[in-house]
């Protein structure tokens, strides 16, 4: 009787101290990159999301983020996605147009004008590219639009050829956006992104086209201190998984956490559109000067882009997604 | 008549009553402050063993040296103590305990981190009075490279300890928040209050401005100051410094070089190093020593959190 009650304890002893490991093992991780640093709206969110995730699968899916960049460029992190060894990522526009190549379009520049503009298009583009996404061998968990792109230059630009006098910073990342503003005839130089800073300090560039909330946080403006008011594109991004993971998610949980990552973007959203004020004010205490472009100046730009757009159909931008695009826009601006 | 020479003469005695107590409440608050500031005080704390008894202590000592330090505004010892100590124990209590919760209380990790950033705003603001009191119109001359390096000048090696922590909870809080614009337009002016404090004193704390150094240098991008031969430089300094037996330089090494390059191998190998530096018998870095082998075994521990890949074989 001892003896069985003894094997007993040890049996149970054996199972609880068993129950852990094995739920670890069973425990589903998604390993997450992602650009920005941890102490960010972005960082915070994603952590929002991972406790999230782990509460409503009761832990049977783990999403580790990994961020600041650490798992490389975005390039690098489509290949990690494509060999599994990271299964999910947070990607720009940029890095979302290698799954789906229409998303470039949204960033074609001053296509899409303003805010109007942009919720105006993203009703009926953003289930487009979500469904080409989920098409492949990827699946949208959220898609955010980020703010703005803006020119920010030494010299003062108000149109075009003011631009044109100076040499414009553009990363290898974004060749397509590259090639757009060299048949407008800029004078771009690639540039990758942890030298450009320096490169503007030296003047070896004096322009970049970059999101209000880069330019404050890597201190672009302190040498590109003029901002001209005109939207250039809407700065759009993504969480996307592969579709290994996805699937190896059991098919109960993936409603809810595709729920909570789309709320979560749309939180990203909101705070990434509060950082972007806060930025250009902060920018302003520190010297910045923002360039009001008026409407027949900002019409020199829309002429400066029509007159090369033709080219870029087909090659840079996705002809469908652009014609769409175009599409929704003359309709909304004939109704205002 | 008389009664005037009376209330004369009261008038007078207490005069005297309240200027003597006066006198010897100053005396007394500066013999105390000069009692708690001496390097002896800074070992009770840095020497010991148990950091929980020291977490738990530091916040009442830390409002103790306030308090002194508002009756006493101008006891440079007292300003330099109070200062580290508020950023001190941001980073060590406040920091360093939220970096090791689960994704599943990001809340709370993110209330610690904010509190962390008050406290180290906190310290350094203390500092920075101290180095306005030594240069007058230090705190203006920030905005200007020129009339900040004229400043900078005045600087003696004394002066180094104020250098090194105002930078320090400058970069902390920045470090905690890298869209705090108003911090992130200083990043120079810490750069320059290094570089003068190098040049007074490079051997100071054994290594501390070399630590300062790998991580400035390995965590900025490098248009805004980051370096990665130059962290790399800092950081053998920093371990010849201190005669290997910090394990600071090798966490701060771990985390701030070799987890942005993904290289396990030597993320391992620095924190296992740090690891068998000795805690065991009394020795002036203690309590540092204690927490920074605290945080290699949780990074060593919790690797995959760090690492999407980490081949079998490492």
């Amino acid at each position: 009787m001892k003896k069985t009650i003894t094997a007993l304890c040890c049996f149970f002893l054996a199972l609880s101290s068993a129950a852990p490991a094995e739920r670890r093992q069973r425990q589903i991780v998604i390993k997450l990159a992602s650009m920005v640093p941890e102490n960010t709206p972005w960082g915070t969110a994603l952590n929002k999301m991972s406790a999230q995730w782990s509460a409503a699968t009761n832990g049977a899916v783990r999403l580790q983020v990994y961020p600041s960049g650490s798992q490389g460029s975005e390039t690098d992190v489509l290949r990690k996605l494509n060999t599994n060894a990271i299964q999910a990522a947070v990607l720009t526009s940029f890095g979302l147009h290698k799954i789906a190549p229409e998303a470039l379009a949204l960033s074609c520049p001053f296509l899409i004008r303003t805010d109007d503009e942009l919720a105006e298009v993203w009703k009926s583009v953003r289930p487009d590219i979500e469904a080409k996404i989920n098409s492949g061998n990827y699946h949208s968990l959220a898609m955010v639009r980020g703010g703005w792109v803006k020119f920010f230059s030494r010299s003062p630009v108000l149109v075009p050829a003011d631009l044109k006098r100076q040499k414009v910073g553009s990363f290898p990342s974004e060749p397509e956006l590259a090639q757009a503003f060299r048949t407008m005839g800029y004078q771009v130089v690639i540039v990758e992104q942890n030298q450009l800073l320096i490169r503007l300090n030296a003047g070896a560039i004096d322009a970049v086209y970059q999101s209000p909330i880069a330019s404050a946080g890597f201190q672009y403006f302190g040498v590109a201190k003029n901002m001209a008011s005109i939207n250039i594109a809407p700065f759009i991004g993504g969480i996307v998984l592969n579709r290994h993971a996805w699937e190896s998610i059991p098919e109960q949980y993936r409603g809810e956490l595709q729920r909570i990552s789309q709320t979560v973007g749309d939180e990203i959203e909101v705070s990434l559109l509060k950082l972007e004020n806060d930025a250009i004010q902060a920018m302003l205490k520190n010297g910045l000067v923002v360039h009001n472009v008026n409407p027949q100046q900002a019409q020199a730009w829309y002429d400066d882009i029509n007159r090369v757009i033709p080219g870029l159909l087909g090659t840079t931008f996705d002809r469908a997604a652009y014609t769409k695009i175009e599409r929704i826009l003359q309709a909304y601006r004939s109704r205002r | 008549m008389r009664n005037a020479k009376k209330v004369r003469a009261l008038f007078l005695v207490s005069a005297c009553f309240f200027l003597f107590s006066c006198s010897i409440d100053k005396l007394a608050v500066k013999k105390i402050s000069d009692a708690l500031t001496g390097d002896e005080q800074n070992e009770v704390f840095l020497g010991d063993g148990d950091p929980e008894l020291v977490g738990d202590a530091l916040p009442f000592a830390i409002k103790l040296y306030e308090t002194l330090l508002s009756k006493n505004p101008g006891h440079q010892g007292l300003i330099l103590t109070t200062g580290s100590l508020f950023i001190m124990y941001a980073n060590a209590f406040v920091q360093g305990p939220a970096e090791i919760l689960p994704p599943e209380e990001y809340e709370e990790k993110q209330a610690r981190m904010e509190r962390a950033g008050r406290l180290y705003r906190r310290g350094a603001e203390i500092i920075e009075s101290g180095l306005e009191k030594k240069i007058p119109g230090w705190k203006d001359a920030g905005k200007d490279p020129a009339a900040f390096a004229a400043k900078l000048a005045k600087t003696k090696k004394e002066d180094v300890p104020l250098l090194y922590w105002n930078a320090a909870g400058i970069l902390s809080a920045y470090a905690l928040d890298p869209f705090d614009l108003d911090l992130g337009m200083r990043i120079n002016e810490l750069a320059a209050m290094i570089a003068r404090a190098y040049e007074l004193d490079p051997g100071y704390n054994s290594g501390a401005l070399d630590e300062f150094y790998l991580l400035f240098y390995a965590s900025l991008p490098d248009g805004m100051g980051g370096d990665r031969e130059l962290a790399e430089l800092h950081y053998r300094r920093a371990l010849e410094k201190s005669g290997g037996l910090s394990a600071g330089p090798y966490v701060a090494y771990a985390k701030s070089v070799a987890v942005p390059a993904q290289d396990y191998g030597t993320f391992r190998a620095c924190l296992e190093a740090a690891l068998a530096i000795d805690t065991e018998g009394p020795a002036p870095g203690k309590l540092v020593n204690i927490i920074n082998q605290r945080k290699a075994r949780f990074m060593l521990d919790e690797a995959e959190n760090f690492f999407a890949e980490i081949e079998e074989d490492q």
